[in-house]
C-alpha cells in the first residue's frame, strides 16, 4: 500500500516538477494586506521608505498617505549630493507626482558627473541613471557609462551587479544592446529550489531586480530575453511564495516585478489555480478555476478553453472523468465544471487541466497543462455501533448494547481487570450503503476527575466492520492502575468527510484493579517543580516535674533535722563560754561562714575560677587560724 | 557547567569569630540582552519568510548571523571561545552540516550553556531527529504531520494538516509562554513525543485530544506515535546547567505569514483577526534566550532575633531570622523577584525544618524567623527553588549550632528546692555545729542532777 503511494507521489512529483502554471496569483486579500503593511510602515522619515512606499502605492492604484507632510520632508532633502540619496528623492518625487516642480538642475548635473565617473562603483551607477530617468532626463555621456558599466561587470558580475546593469542599459535605450546578452549569464546564476522556484541568492529584492531589469532591457531593445516560460513560471512561482513580505521595499519589490510579468510582451506566466474549496461535496458538487497572469487579470481577449483532461485518484485510483470541458462563469477567468456528477468515490483525486487560447499568444504556449489535487467529499454515517462487556478469557460471549449516534448509552457499563471492553461499529457515507474506511477512528477513554486521557486506534477487518477489544487488566499500566468513571468518546475524522464527529457514546466505570503496585506508578518527579511539604521540628518534651506541693513539701522536711537541732538545741540550753576570745577563734570560724557563703554566691553568679581565687584567700585564712585555734584548745587544760 | 560560586566570609574578625563560614552558591548563566546567535537555514528563502521573528530579535539587541546549515564555514567555536551564545536551527530537512558543525557540537554547545532552538517539520532529516533524541524529544517519522479532523484551519490545503492548536492547551507558566491569550495558534507540521521519564523536558504546546500525528497519505496501520493530548507541538528542555532548547515541530509556526494570518476553525465560524503565533512566538525566544525566567540570590543574611549580625555560633533553641534577597532579570535589568513559594530548609544531612519564607513588600527581602532546633551540629541554610520556567535558584549558608554552656542551663527549680535547702541547711548545720563542738562547755553538776 505504502509502496503505492510513494509510486503515486512520485508521478505526481514528476507531472509538477513540469508545470507550465503556477498555482497561485497575487489576490485582492493580498494585496490588502499589502496595503496595511505599507499602512504600517509609512513613516514619512526615511527617504528610501518614502520612495518604495510612494512606488507601491502607486502600484497598488492607491493615493498616498499626507501627501504634503511627505513633499515637505522631500523638500528638505534636496541640497544632498549621495547619489544614492538623490536616486530615492527623485524617484519619490516622480512617484508621488503631486510635490510641484522639482529644482532639478543641481541635481541632474550632481548625477550626470556620478554616471560618467570612473570611480563609480556599479550601484551609485545605477542610482544616477535611475535617478536621471525619473527626472526624464538622460545621461549627457551614454558612452561613457556604458564603459564603466562593462568595465564594472568586469569586476564583479554577481547578480546584484548584473540585476543593476540590466536596469542602466534599459533606461539608456538602445545603446543598452551591449549589455542585453548578459542576461544569459544572470539567468545561470539562478538557484533552483524544489524544481519549483528560481531564485537568486539574496532573496526578493535582488531576484526582482534581475528579473524587471531583464525584462525592461528587452523591451527597451525590443528582444526578447533568453528566458523561457518554464524558467518564468518559476521565477514567478518564487514571487508569488513570498507574498508574505513585511518591507516596504519588498513590497514595491514583488509589486513591481509581477506587474512586469503579466504586463511584458514576451513571456506571460499563466496561473491556474482552485478558487475557493478544493473539495466537492453534494452540497458544493462544483470546482471552481482560475486562469489568469499572476496578478490575477485575464490572459488574453481571446476565449479561453479549459479542458479537465483526466480526474484520477480515490482508493483504487480510478479514473472518473476524461476531456472534460470546463464552463465559463460570468468572471471572465473562472471556469467551473460539475465534477460531482460524476459520482466519485470519497477520495484524493489529482486533476489534469489545460488551458488552450482560441487565439494563438506568442507569449504564451499553446496548451499549458497543469496538476491540480481536488477531493471528494462525503458524509459519514455510523450504520451499527455496539459497545459491551465480556470476560477477558473470551468464555463468555460479550454481551452488546447499540447505540445510536448522536445519543449515548443510558447506562453505566462497568467492568473489572477480569474483562475486556468490546466495540463494533461500522462507518457509512451518506446516502449510500457503502461501508467507508476513515483515517482516524479512535476511542477515547477520558476521565473527568484525573483528566487522564487514554486514545486507543480501532482496528479495520476486510468488510470494513471497525472492531476494538480492550483487556483492562493488560491495559492497566496505561490506566495507571486508575479506577473511576472514564467517558467513551469515539472520534472519526478523515480528510474527506465533511462531518467528523466526537461522540461521547458511554460512561465506564472500572472497577478497583487487584494490583497494588499503583503506589510505584506515582511518577516521582511529578512534585519535583512543586514547593514541598513544610517540616516542623518536635522539640524534645521537657522531663515531668513533680507538683509544686510535693517540692515544698519536701523543702520543708529537708529543713527540719537543722531546726529540731536547733529546737533541742535551745531546750537544753548551750553552753559555749569556752569560746576564747582570740583573733584565731573568730577568724576561723567567720572564715568557714564566708567559705559556705562563697558557695552560695558561686551558686547564684559566680563561675569556677572566680571562687576559686576567693577560695584560696578564705582558705587560707581559715585553715591558718584554724590550727592556731586547734593548738590553743589543745594546750587549754583540761576544765 | 556554568557555576558561579561566592564565598562571603564574614569579615569582622574581631567582633565576631570567623567559625561561620557562610557559602552562597548560585547557579545561574551569563545574562544580558542581546548577544551573538547563529541561524541556520535550510536556504535563505527562510530568512524573508521569518523576517518578523528575526526582527524582532535583532530589535532586542541580538547579533544574528544568518548562514545555509550546509556551509562549509560553519563553526560553533573558534580556539576554544564559543563565538555564538545562542543557535537557531531553522534548517529542518539538512542531511549533513557544514563545517564542523555536528550533532556533538551542537550537543556540547548546549552543555556550554548555549541556547537551542530548532524547527522540524514533516520532512525532517535524521540529524535533526538525532538533535532531538539528545535533548529528550522524539520527532515522529519521516513524512508524519499532525492531523486533527475537528480543529482545522480554513486555509488549509486539504489534508488538515494546519491545525489550530488551542491556547488553553499552553503550559501553564507565564513566564515562558507569556501572558493567557484566547487567540488561537496555528501550526502546521510534525509531532513530537517526550520523554515523560525526564523530569526536565516541558511540553509547552500540546494538540487537543483529537489530534494524531502521522503520514496523512497513507492508511493508519499501526498505532501512531502521538496521539491526542500526548502529542507534543512545542517542547522545551531546560538542562541542569539552565542552558535552554526549544525544540518546535513547526517551522511555520515561526513565519510572518503563520504571524499575520487570521485564525478560524473550519468547523466553526467565528474568526479571530490575528493568531496568537506572535505573541506566543515571542514569550518563547524570551525565554528560551534567557530574557525571562532568570532568577539570582543577591543577598543572604541571618542572625539572632534582635540583633543585626549573625553570631559566632547559633546555640539550639535560639531563634534564628534569615533573610534572602531574589533578583529576577527582566529583560533589561534586575528587579525584585515576588513570590510566595520559596521554602528555607535548616539542613543538617536531612532537613530539620522547612518553612516557606514571606516576601516583605518594604525591603523586597525574603524574611522568615525560626526555632533552631535542639540537635547541636552543622547546619546549612539552604534555599532551592526549583520552578517550572525559572533558572535553579541554589543558596547554601553554612552555619554551626551548639549545645547549651553550663551556665546557660535552668537554674532555679522548684523540684530541685529540697536538694538545694538540704545543702544549705547542711552548711549551716556544719558552722553551728564546728562553734559548738569546739567550745561547749561541760557542766557536770548539772549533768548529776540529770
Amino acid at each position: 500500500m505504502r509502496a503505492l503511494f510513494i509510486l503515486v507521489a512520485l508521478t505526481l512529483a514528476h507531472v509538477s516538477s513540469a508545470l507550465p502554471a503556477t498555482s497561485s496569483y497575487l489576490t485582492a486579500n493580498d494585496r490588502s494586506r499589502l496595503r496595511q503593511v505599507l499602512d504600517g510602515a509609512w513613516v514619512p522619515n526615511d527617504l528610501a521608505t518614502v520612495h518604495y512606499g510612494a512606488l507601491a502605492y502607486t502600484l497598488l492604484g492607491q493615493a498616498v498617505n499626507k501627501p504634503q507632510e511627505v513633499c515637505k520632508f522631500l523638500g528638505t532633502k534636496t541640497s544632498e549630493t549621495n547619489p544614492e540619496v538623490l536616486f530615492h528623492l527623485a524617484g519619490a518625487w516622480q512617484a508621488i507626482g503631486s510635490c510641484g516642480t522639482l529644482q532639478s538642475a543641481g541635481i541632474v548635473k550632481k548625477l550626470n558627473e556620478v554616471a560618467s565617473s570612473d570611480a563609480s562603483p556599479m550601484s551609485d551607477v545605477y542610482y544616477a541613471v535611475l535617478g536621471l530617468k525619473s527626472l526624464r532626463q538622460r545621461p549627457t555621456d551614454v558612452a561613457k557609462v556604458l564603459k564603466n558599466v562593462q568595465s564594472s561587470l568586469k569586476k564583479d558580475d554577481s547578480a546584484l551587479s548584473l540585476g543593476y546593469a540590466f536596469h542602466v542599459a534599459a533606461a539608456l535605450g538602445a545603446e543598452g544592446r551591449v549589455i542585453f546578452d548578459r542576461i544569459q549569464d544572470a539567468v545561470a546564476q539562478a538557484d533552483e529550489v524544489d524544481g519549483r522556484f528560481l531564485q537568486f541568492e539574496g532573496g526578493l529584492s535582488i531576484t526582482a531586480l534581475v528579473v524587471s531589469g531583464s525584462f525592461n532591457l528587452a523591451t527597451s531593445q525590443n528582444k526578447a530575453p533568453p528566458l523561457n516560460h518554464e524558467q518564468t513560471t518559476k521565477f514567478a512561482n518564487y514571487f508569488l511564495s513570498r507574498r508574505s513580505v513585511q518591507t516596504v521595499k519588498g513590497i514595491y519589490s514583488l509589486l513591481d516585478v509581477l506587474s512586469t510579468l503579466s504586463s511584458n510582451k514576451f513571456v506571460l506566466p499563466v496561473s491556474i489555480s482552485l478558487e475557493g474549496s478544493s473539495a466537492v461535496s453534494s452540497s458544493n458538487p462544483k470546482i471552481l478555476l482560475k486562469v489568469s497572469d499572476v496578478l490575477g487579470k485575464p490572459i488574453s481577449t481571446s476565449t479561453v478553453t479549459v479542458t479537465a483532461e483526466s480526474a484520477k485518484g480515490g482508493e483504487d485510483s480510478v479514473v472518473i472523468l476524461s476531456k472534460k470541458k470546463f464552463e465559463a462563469t460570468s468572471d471572465k477567468t473562472v471556469f467551473s465544471l460539475n465534477v460531482f456528477e460524476e459520482k466519485p468515490a470519497p477520495g484524493q483525486y489529482s486533476l489534469t487541466v489545460s488551458a488552450s487560447l482560441s487565439q494563438a499568444d506568442p507569449r504564451i504556449p499553446s496548451n499549458i497543462v497543469t496538476t491540480v489535487t481536488m477531493k471528494a467529499m462525503c458524509a459519514v454515517t455510523i450504520s451499527s455501533f455496539e459497545i459491551g462487556t465480556a470476560d477477558a478469557d473470551q468464555t463468555t460471549q460479550p454481551k452488546m448494547h447499540k447505540v445510536t449516534y448522536p445519543s449515548k448509552l443510558p447506562s453505566v457499563l462497568e467492568a473489572d481487570s477480569q474483562q475486556k471492553v468490546v466495540v463494533r461499529f461500522q462507518l457509512v457515507a451518506a446516502g449510500s450503503n457503502k461501508p467507508l474506511a476513515v483515517h482516524q477512528a479512535f476511542l477515547r477513554l477520558w476521565n473527568d476527575k484525573t483528566k487522564q486521557e487514554i486514545i486507543f486506534n480501532a482496528e479495520k477487518d476486510s468488510s470494513k466492520t471497525y472492531k476494538f477489544d480492550m483487556d483492562i487488566g493488560a491495559k492497566d499500566p496505561d490506566f495507571g492502575y486508575l479506577s473511576g468513571e472514564f467517558h467513551v468518546d469515539l472520534i472519526i475524522g478523515d480528510a474527506i468527510i465533511v462531518n467528523p464527529l466526537m461522540w461521547h457514546v458511554a460512561d465506564l466505570k472500572l472497577a478497583a484493579p487487584s494490583s497494588d503496585a499503583r503506589e510505584d506508578y506515582t511518577s516521582s518527579h511529578a512534585s519535583l517543580f512543586k514547593p514541598k511539604p513544610e517540616i516542623k521540628h518536635m522539640f524534645r518534651e521537657p522531663e515531668v516535674r513533680p507538683a509544686a506541693v510535693v517540692s515544698n513539701l519536701f523543702t520543708a522536711l529537708v529543713c527540719a533535722p537543722l531546726l529540731i537541732l536547733l529546737g533541742l538545741w535551745a531546750k537544753l540550753g548551750i553552753n559555749i563560754s569556752n569560746f576564747p576570745m582570740s583573733l584565731s577563734a573568730i577568724g576561723f570560724h567567720i572564715g568557714l561562714t564566708s567559705i559556705f557563703g562563697l558557695f552560695v554566691v558561686f551558686w547564684l553568679e559566680l563561675n569556677m575560677f572566680a571562687t576559686m581565687k576567693y577560695l584560696v584567700g578564705l582558705g587560707a585564712l581559715t585553715f591558718l587560724s584554724g590550727n592556731k585555734m586547734l593548738a590553743h584548745i589543745a594546750t587549754r587544760p583540761k576544765a | 557547567m556554568m557555576v558561579q560560586s561566592t564565598r562571603n566570609m564574614t569579615s569582622s574578625r574581631k567582633l565576631v569569630n570567623v567559625f561561620v563560614l557562610s557559602t552562597l552558591v548560585t547557579l545561574f548563566a551569563s545574562v544580558q540582552a542581546g548577544g551573538n546567535t547563529l541561524v541556520l537555514l535550510d536556504n535563505l528563502a527562510i530568512k524573508e519568510t521569518h523576517s518578523v521573528f528575526f526582527k524582532s530579535l535583532q530589535e532586542r539587541g541580538y547579533v544574528l548571523t544568518f548562514k545555509s546549515a550546509d556551509d562549509a564555514s560553519l563553526s560553533l567555536t573558534k580556539y576554544g571561545e564559543y563565538l555564538y551564545e545562542h543557535l537557531i536551527l531553522f534548517a529542518p530537512s539538512v542531511d549533513e552540516f557544514g563545517g564542523s558543525l555536528s550533532v556533538d557540537a551542537i550537543t556540547e554547545f548546549v552543555d556550554g550553556g548555549g541556547n537551542l532552538l530548532v524547527a522540524a517539520s514533516p520532512s525532517t532529516s535524521d540529524l535533526i531527529r538525532e538533535i532531538a533524541s539528545e535533548c529528550g524529544f522524539e520527532v515522529d517519522d519521516d513524512g508524519a504531520a499532525v492531523i486533527d479532523h475537528l480543529n482545522y484551519d480554513v486555509k488549509d490545503a486539504g489534508k488538515h494538516t494546519l491545525i489550530v492548536a488551542n491556547p488553553a492547551n499552553l503550559i501553564d507558566a507565564p513566564v515562558i509562554v507569556g501572558p493567557k491569550t484566547s487567540s488561537p495558534l496555528l501550526y502546521q507540521g510534525t509531532g513530537l513525543v517526550v520523554d515523560r521519564e525526564n523530569p526536565l523536558v516541558l511540553t509547552l504546546l500540546s494538540a487537543d485530544s483529537s489530534a494524531y500525528s502521522y503520514n496523512p497519505d497513507s492508511a493508519i496501520d499501526e498505532y501512531p506515535h502521538a496521539v491526542g493530548k500526548n502529542t507534543a507541538l512545542i517542547a522545551a528542555l531546560q538542562a541542569r546547567n539552565n542552558a535552554r532548547v526549544v525544540f518546535s515541530g513547526s517551522l511555520y509556526f515561526f513565519s510572518d505569514e503563520a504571524f499575520a494570518s487570521p485564525v478560524q476553525r473550519a468547523l466553526d465560524n467565528k474568526k479571530h483577526q490575528l493568531s496568537g503565533n506572535l505573541q506566543v512566538a515571542t514569550a518563547i525566544s524570551r525565554w528560551l534566550l534567557r530574557e525571562s525566567g532568570v532568577l539570582r540570590v543577591k543577598s543572604v543574611k541571618h542572625h539572632k532575633k534582635g540583633e543585626t549580625s549573625p553570631p559566632s555560633s547559633y546555640t539550639i533553641m535560639d531563634t534564628v531570622v534569615y533573610s534572602i534577597g531574589i533578583d529576577q532579570y527582566d529583560g533589561t535589568k534586575w528587579v525584585p523577584f515576588k513570590a510566595n513559594d520559596v521554602q528555607l530548609e535548616f539542613v543538617r544531612i536531612d532537613p530539620f525544618v522547612r518553612t516557606t519564607l514571606k516576601y516583605q513588600q518594604s525591603s523586597g527581602l525574603y524574611e522568615v524567623s525560626f526555632k533552631i532546633p535542639d540537635v547541636y551540629g552543622v547546619y546549612q541554610f539552604k534555599v532551592e527553588y526549583n520552578r517550572i520556567g525559572y533558572t535553579r535558584l541554589f543558596s547554601t549558608t553554612q552555619v554551626s549550632v551548639r549545645p547549651l554552656e553550663h551556665t546557660q542551663y535552668e537554674r532555679f527549680i522548684l523540684s530541685a528546692y529540697p536538694y538545694y535547702t538540704s545543702a544549705f541547711s547542711m552548711m549551716l548545720g556544719v558552722v553551728l555545729l564546728s562553734v559548738v563542738y569546739l567550745h561547749y562547755k561541760d557542766e557536770p553538776k548539772k549533768s548529776k542532777s540529770e
